[in-house]
């Protein structure tokens, strides 16, 4: 019995030394990472990879307003097989979502919850003496990005800036934190344009001159998104002020004569990447919608086409004549199969050759106007054109807009968005249906997209009206 | 090698191993039933009577049967041991029965008297087993030696050891069992008593919880127990859906029988992919969890500990019994992962001191093609054709026809656009379509893609043991040939054990599973497989006038991917074919898949006393998983690939960036466990009373996997040679259109970790044979959650009491002899499989070549454990002679902080990595379930004499409601996973409802504002009762089987009939746009639609409207018109068998033969819709299985 006894005790001993032993390296067993792929971000080249991610970061561009524009129309077959989105983005349509949630508006979200990621992550880590450069990269890269994604959704889903309402106007959420928890609420036009623009503005000094790839931000980025920002909101001297920094960090343009970026006859008429593209300040692409996207079910609209010169490149380099209707194929995007959603040189050309313009320095934006359409035309076809109205001039320029960027992010809904608040460029847009009229009159509550049913449903923001 | 020669070598193999088994002769223990009628007749006439009846084999000396009497006696039915009493009574000999054998010896003088005995006393240390008369062992027995207090209790093997004294006097007791009383003899070694029931007590269930195993009479919670009979029942392909129809409370969500087929192996890829939370479609008592991303998945314990490793390597004949722990108590040493329920399965073991037996089984199941023609998701070619014509006119085509991705479009659509272009006459393309409209590609489905599935068993299993050893070996080999042509399986399994006990009080034990599984999915063209459809443009469909091949068996090309006149075009500048024959690449299609898994089980007992042990036990499984895809150079996925990048130069010399030849694709995955486990057992009966169980102990686990992949392009599969030197960053001009990389070859290699430490106790005691009470605790560590340790560690607990009732005095019901109750309270928890910490994985830009991370796991640090709090009470009883037993029980199931998909605005940006349906959610803890049920089980024993008729029917009900769910309902709930409101049931579903059809147009109509209305948006968006109807539970709240077996003279015919009841579906619908009636769901419900006023009468589909309405048909497809009564009967099976009579084989070395025959499948009696539809599977009914088989022991 005695035996039995210590042999006992021995035992419940034993095991509770092994329990106990096994309690203290307890939590070092179990703070163990689950997946090796899994990375906890925390170091500086965590945070730069997770703003590298291009296909989200630069890829998220919205489409529905383009699908809007007048720059093309599509056949009645197409548009009773298009449905939700494209379909009713095309006619306008009071619900254009029915129910959904558009990229549109998730999408850019995405990129602005990544940016937050980023600068929550960045911050607890704080800059290194050694590694200056590299956190303000990544700082400046993610403000950028972040900035991107907010003027393209105040693109869709506000009101136009306009300087005497702004401050009343209902903005978007201005997310700043990463923390799902956080409810958004609706900031107003003015809080969405001066978030937009501040954090621009801080990002250019921390970004380099020139990027790695043009997938990321740089100097030249920030300035060119400034000029394009500043050029919606009607402020032309800051425009100007913004193209001609970015013009004196890069100027080249493309001479479409010149075959080694340009095979005018292919299906992909620009280089297949975005690099190679001398034009390229920063390369973003849209969402896709099969009536807008290259080779798509797109007709251009005729006037539009017929406003190429015959010696002009662009005829054949953008468009491709598919049973007698001109397609656009052309985007800088020669890369995937969506349109180009990113900022190029040309178009900071056009936006210092208005804002010149309107400013009445007529012989300077006309150096601007004249040298990007020599690099347009056949070589020693190019007459100068020479005029001294500025008003004559300001429309040529407007409408040159349309001619370089028909298809390049929503820039065309956009201007029309801006311009219809001057009575001599205020268009009524059509669509004609199998005989059914369908019109968007100029500064009509349907160029503000409505928000999606779930962020109303789930915040009790208030709704854009639409009729 | 056709079936009847692979028929022919196995019975020449059975011939083999008769042979072999012939030189270890024995038999499994029988408990049987004699009758015997001598008068005044030798002794050796009698014992040869007894051995005809038996099978018994006696053993004794010519010489030594002279000197026995004649004996005289005359029974029936009574038990074999006390016929060899009665017979050596009076006899100069004795008798000793060890197992299947009787040896007689000389009966050794009397022994002197006791206090000579105690004068030449001499130490004994016996060693025995206690079993009941059918051989199994009795666990918690007391020996009490010379009337002292002092009891020592068998273990959990009914063994026990002790060391007497000659002369001393043990006395044996077990409830419900007669005592036994002996006097110890010198050469008393080893004791095997075998203990007679007073045919009162409830019969004798042991329970496995892979911890421990308990008497059922001393448990408290629920636990169901199936014995190796009944788990043979019914053959199978895996172990799981043996267990189909016959546990109560459990619930198979696609029907049992069709595990296999409905989960693997009928298309390629699908295998080892199924959702790693719902790997088993099993639900015991309910679901218990709402997340995707916790399991939902019983636990599965295999010999002792959880099995990880795809439960398709496991043979169903290793098995030798189950048990399924429902409740908390049962459960909850099982911890955090016992949420779900645990099945508890446990192979085939050797046992001390029997010579070694051999079981050999064989069986073939073969099952018919599937009947593809009942499918209602389909639409005939005529109908078919009508569509695309009109759709045709009203231009649908036009863009297709245009574009300049060139799609592919019908062969219908092409006749017609090239008689509208003039190229072919109206009348040539009105006969050309007509010819069309005859074909029907579902004969050549079942032609070439389809046969008969066979599946062949065969399993050898050989157990024994010495004194001091034990053996098992379990061979089992299955080949599986799928319906799918070139679709099959085949898999080896052995299982092998010992137990040795090298010196007094240790047992040492190892065991091994070894299997191979390979699996070969070349097949992927499946009925409602896309593999055949015509893929371009945004539209998919099978065109139900395609042809496979023409009259001489050539492959024909099919519409897929680009039009004629571009694959033409194509061909003339030197690409490749870009054809798609689908025979042509079922012929070259080389899936295979092969996957090894080791289970490896060593443990050491250490008994420090009789009632006290120490387990040190460790398991590791180790699983290797390798697959091969190889794309033949004539596959039209290599001939697309290459084309796609095929470069053109301005003089026409094609260049291939993906060079010719084929693609390689090689996966392997590693899974690796590790268990370490400490554990101390105490099981005393202190004076008589008191008996107690108690097991506490700890364990660590380690789990791992690894995967990684190769690829190669430019692969010659003779030479297997690669092309290497490819650049995967260049852009290149794709045909038609845009332009893109080379998917860069794979190079990843994938570790995950899971980590847990778990400490449990468990206490059973037992009163007076009458009271018990139970108490169990676990703490779980896993590396998965939270940010604080706290989190991280999770306790659970449960508690239980028993109480038999009929054994008190006060107690005198007569007719009821055995009346128990049993009552516990407890919690289980469930597993999430996410984490709680921002999570990134790294992958390599094919646009800038840099590395990038994406967002896998955004931070959630209030993640904490899922808790369910069980309530279960339970009568056993049993009737005089036990003509009724069974048991009720009754429970509530609380689920607590579940996981819930919780939805946020898609402001806060993170759609693109955590998305479940229309919206955007993330996991928090906020939603709570409760669940009632019954679980009820009776066997009755309607006719038992000559020929026998018993019955077993099995009866559970399940109702789990939503007591919190924060989800707010938006617009669209309706329409997502049928997640529901607070107080209605889990899986409830919503209708919008109906109100018939528009007699002028065929519009469906609903309700808005207490009126009829047609405005679908508002219906949609309006989420209130007026316009939406509860249609019930989605599944089922009623459910079991009613079993019956019949036996007459060794035939035993059984059948088993399956219900479920109290549930709702919805029935597939067409879609009433009429694009998508042939692009995106073919449903034949198109030839009841609305045409004209008065259809509304007769039918319920509206009318098909160009161009698409979507509201309006969601409207239709969510609206309580599509729903249709769940409820249905199954004759599930049907099971003959015949047992060769001992006395037919008493001149043979075969111990017992059974041949039998089974039916599976045999179809429905009852269904409560009028829709057809058979619930479990739809339209197509399931197909009927035969199988035939025998089982031999040697």
């Amino acid at each position: 019995m005695q035996t039995y006894r210590i042999k006992q005790l021995s035992a419940l001993v034993l095991l509770g030394a092994v329990l106990l032993a096994g309690c203290k390296k307890q939590d070092e067993f179990l703070n163990y990472k689950r997946a090796n792929a899994d990375v906890m971000p925390s170091n500086l080249t965590d945070y730069q990879a997770l703003l590298d991610n291009n296909g989200t970061m630069n890829a998220n561009t919205p489409i529905c307003a383009l699908i809007g524009t007048d720059n093309y129309y599509i056949a009645a077959t197409t548009y009773n097989a298009a449905g939700v989105p494209s379909g009713t983005c095309y006619t306008w349509a009071t619900d254009p979502w029915q129910g959904y949630s558009p990229g549109d508006w998730g999408d850019p979200y995405v990129v602005v919850e990544y940016a937050n990621v980023v600068l929550d992550g960045i911050q607890k880590i704080g800059v290194g003496s050694d590694s200056a450069n590299i956190y303000n990269n990544i700082e400046g890269s993610a403000l950028f990005y972040r900035s991107f994604a907010f003027y393209n959704l105040a693109g869709e889903f506000c009101k136009p800036y306009t300087a005497s309402t702004a401050s009343k106007d209902p903005g978007i959420p201005l997310r700043q934190t990463s923390d799902f928890n956080v409810p958004s609420v609706r900031s107003t036009v003015q809080q969405t344009y001066d978030q937009i623009t501040g954090d621009l503005k801080k990002a250019i000094p921390l970004l380099p001159v020139s990027p790695l790839t043009t997938t990321r931000p740089s100097k030249m980025a920030a300035n060119a998104l400034l000029a394009k920002v500043y050029l919606s909101m009607e402020q032309y001297d800051s425009a100007l002020l913004y193209a001609n920094n970015t013009l004196t960090l890069k100027s080249d343009l493309m001479d479409f004569n010149n075959t080694t970026y340009i095979k005018a006859s292919a299906n992909v008429p620009f280089p297949t990447k975005p690099d190679q593209n001398p034009e390229m300040i920063f390369f973003a692409e849209t969402l896709g919608s099969s009536l807008v996207w290259p080779l798509g079910s797109g007709i251009t609209d005729s006037t539009l086409f017929s406003s190429y010169d015959v010696n002009d490149l662009r005829k054949s380099v953008l468009y491709k004549i598919n049973n007698g209707n001109p397609i656009f194929k052309g985007t800088y995007d020669g890369y995937g199969t969506y349109n180009f959603g990113g900022i190029a040189t040309n178009e900071i050309y056009l936006i210092r050759a208005e804002c010149n313009t309107r400013k009445g320095n007529v012989s300077t934006a006309l150096q601007d106007y004249n040298l990007l359409l020599r690099n347009r035309h056949v070589t020693g076809t190019y007459t100068d054109l020479v005029t001294t109205n500025a008003d004559s001039l300001l429309a040529v320029v407007l409408y040159e807009r349309r001619k370089e960027l028909p298809f390049t992010s929503f820039v065309r809904w956009e201007d029309l968005r801006r311009l219809n608040k001057d009575p001599r460029f205020a268009i009524t847009l059509t669509r004609n249906i199998n005989g059914t009229i369908y019109t968007l009159p100029p500064n009509d509550l349907n160029y503000v997209y409505p928000f999606p049913d779930q962020e109303i449903q789930l915040t009790s923001m208030a709704q854009n009206p639409r009729d | 090698m056709t079936f009847r020669t692979k028929l022919l070598c196995v019975m020449k193999l059975t011939a083999v191993l008769m042979v072999v088994a012939a030189l270890h002769v024995s038999a499994k223990t029988v408990a049987q039933r004699v009758s015997l009628r001598v008068q005044h007749q030798p002794l050796e006439i009698a014992l040869a009577k007894l051995k005809q009846q038996t099978g018994l084999l006696f053993i004794y000396n010519d010489r030594e049967m002279a000197r026995a009497k004649p004996v005289t006696l005359d029974v029936k039915e009574v038990q074999i041991s006390s016929v060899l009493d009665m017979l050596f009574e009076d006899q100069p000999l004795n008798y000793e029965l060890q197992e299947n054998t009787v040896f007689i010896v000389i009966r050794p003088p009397a022994p002197p008297p006791a206090d000579v005995l105690a004068m030449m006393a001499i130490p004994v240390f016996i060693k025995g087993e206690i079993v009941d008369s059918a051989g199994n062992p009795l666990i918690g027995a007391s020996i009490q030696l010379n009337h002292a207090r002092k009891y020592i209790t068998t273990d959990d093997k009914g063994q026990f050891s002790l060391t007497a004294q000659t002369g001393d006097e043990l006395t044996v007791s077990y409830v419900g069992y007669e005592t036994l009383n002996m006097r110890v003899f010198a050469n008393m070694t080893w004791l095997k008593l075998s203990m007679r029931p007073l045919d009162k007590g409830l019969k004798e269930v042991i329970v496995n919880t892979g911890y421990q195993t308990l008497t059922a009479d001393r448990t408290t919670g629920s636990f169901v127990q199936v014995n190796n009979e009944l788990y043979d029942r019914r053959e199978g392909v895996d172990v799981l859906s043996k267990l189909d129809g016959i546990v109560s409370g459990m619930y198979f969500t696609t029907n049992g029988s069709n595990y296999l087929n409905t989960n693997l192996y009928t298309s390629p890829g699908n295998a080892g992919l199924l959702n790693p939370n719902n790997r088993y479609n099993i639900t015991i008592r309910g679901q218990s969890t709402l997340s995707n991303l916790v399991s939902k998945d019983p636990l599965i314990i295999v010999d002792n500990f959880p099995y990880e490793g795809d439960i398709n390597n496991l043979d169903p004949n290793m098995i030798e019994s189950v048990t399924v722990l429902k409740d908390a108590a049962a459960a909850s040493i099982w911890g955090a992962r016992a949420g779900n329920g645990v099945i508890v399965l446990t192979t085939k073991k050797g046992k001390e001191r029997q010579a070694m037996q051999v079981d050999f089984n064989e069986n073939v199941s073969i099952t018919g093609k599937r009947d593809i023609y009942k499918d209602r998701g389909f639409l005939d070619a005529n109908d078919y054709i009508n569509i695309e014509d009109t759709l045709f006119t009203k231009g649908y085509y036009d863009s297709y026809l245009t574009s300049l991705q060139y799609p592919a479009v019908s062969p219908v659509v092409a006749i017609l656009a090239k008689v509208r272009a003039g190229q072919l006459s109206a009348t040539d393309g009105t006969t050309q379509i007509n010819a069309l409209r005859n074909l029907d590609v579902r004969k050549d489905y079942l032609k070439y893609f389809y046969r008969q599935t066979t599946n062949q068993q065969y399993s050898i299993s050989m157990r024994g043991g010495s004194n001091n050893a034990t053996y098992a070996l379990n061979v089992g080999y299955n080949n599986f040939k799928s319906e799918l042509v070139r679709n099959q399986m085949n898999r080896l399994v052995i299982d092998a054990s010992n137990e040795y006990t090298p010196i007094k009080n240790l047992e040492i034990y190892g065991g091994i599973i070894y299997s191979h599984l390979n699996t070969q999915s070349d097949n992927g063209f499946g009925w409602g497989s896309s593999s055949m459809y015509l893929n371009a443009g945004g539209n998919y469909a099978l065109l139900p006038y395609t042809q496979l091949a023409d009259a001489q068996g050539h492959s024909l090309p099919i519409a897929r991917k680009f039009n004629q006149y571009y694959m033409d075009s194509t061909r003339k500048k030197g690409f490749l074919d870009w054809n798609y024959y689908p025979l042509q690449d079922l012929a070259l299609n080389d899936n295979t898949n092969k996957q090894t898994d080791i289970v490896l089980n060593a443990s050491v007992k250490y008994k420090f006393t009789s009632f006290l042990n120490l387990v040190l036990a460790y398991q590791n499984e180790y699983q290797t998983g390798f697959s091969r895809t190889y794309n033949d150079p004539q596959s039209f996925y290599m001939r697309d690939l290459v084309n796609s990048f095929t470069q053109v130069s301005s003089t026409g010399v094609l260049s291939y960036p993906v060079p010719l030849g084929g693609y390689l694709n090689l996966n392997t995955g590693t899974m690796s466990s590790n268990n370490y486990r400490a554990l101390v057992n105490y099981n005393q009966n202190l004076g008589g009373k008191h008996v107690i169980n108690a097991v506490a102990g700890g364990e660590v686990r380690q789990q791992g996997t690894t995967s990684w992949g190769e690829s190669a392009y430019g692969y010659n599969d003779q030479y297997g040679t690669a092309v290497t030197n490819m650049n995967y960053n260049v852009s290149y001009v794709k045909n038609p259109t845009g332009s893109g990389t080379i998917g860069s070859p794979n190079g990843g290699y994938g570790i995950t970790t899971n980590r847990f430490i778990s400490y449990y106790s468990n206490l059973a005691y037992t009163y007076n044979d009458r009271y018990s009470f139970s108490l169990s605790g676990r703490k779980d560590g896993a590396n998965i959650f939270g940010v604080k340790t706290n989190d991280k560690v999770k306790p659970l607990w449960s508690t239980g009491i028993g109480w038999k009732i009929s054994s008190e005095k006060f107690y005198a019901v007569d007719w009821l002899p055995d009346l128990r109750f049993r009552a516990t309270y407890g919690y289980n928890g469930n597993v999430y499989n996410g984490t709680a910490y921002l999570t990134a994985r790294y992958s390599t830009s094919g646009l800038t070549g840099l590395q990038y991370a994406s967002i896998s796991n955004p931070p959630n640090p209030d993640l904490r454990w899922e808790n369910v709090r069980n309530i279960n009470i339970g009568i056993d009883f049993g009737t005089k002679s036990h003509v009724l037993t069974g048991s009720i029980e009754g429970y509530q199931k609380e689920g607590l902080d579940l996981l819930e998909p919780y939805p946020v605005e898609p402001s806060v940006g993170i759609g693109s990595y955590i998305s479940g349906g229309n919206g955007i959610y993330v996991t928090k803890n906020a939603a709570s379930t409760r669940s009632y049920g019954t679980d009820i089980t009776l066997n009755s024993k309607n006719i038992d004499r000559k020929f026998k008729w018993y019955s077993t029917f099995i009866f559970s009900t399940v109702r789990v409601r939503i007591i919190d769910y924060a989800v707010p309902q938006t617009s669209s709930s309706i329409q997502s996973s049928g997640i529901g409101l607070k107080g209605r049931p889990l899986s409830g579903m919503y209708s919008y409802r109906w109100a018939g059809l528009d007699p002028t147009n065929g519009d469906p109509q609903g309700y808005l504002g207490g009126k009829v209305s047609k405005n679908y948006s508002g219906i949609i968006n309006n989420y209130n009762p007026d316009s939406v109807v509860f249609s019930g539970s989605s599944i089922p709240t009623i459910y079991g089987s009613f079993r019956n077996t019949f036996g007459y003279n060794g035939f035993i015919l059984s059948f088993n009939i399956k219900y479920k009841l109290g549930y709702v579906m919805r029935r597939p619908t067409p879609s009433i746009n009429l694009s998508d009636e042939v692009y995106l769901r073919e449903n034949a419900g198109y030839t009841q639609r609305w045409q004209k006023p008065g259809d509304e009468k007769f039918t319920s589909v509206p009318s098909f409207v160009y161009p698409s309405n979507t509201l309006r048909e969601q409207f239709y497809q969510f609206s309580s018109a599509t729903v249709e009564k769940g409820g249905m009967i199954r004759l599930q099976d049907i099971n003959l068998s015949y047992d060769l009579k001992a006395s037919w084989l008493n001149k043979s070395i075969v111990r017992g033969l059974r041949v039998f025959a089974n039916v599976d499948n045999v179809g429905l009696i009852w269904k409560a819709n009028k829709a057809g539809l058979d619930p479990d599977y739809g339209y197509i009914p399931p197909r009927r299985s035969y199988v035939f088989g025998i089982k031999s022991s040697f």
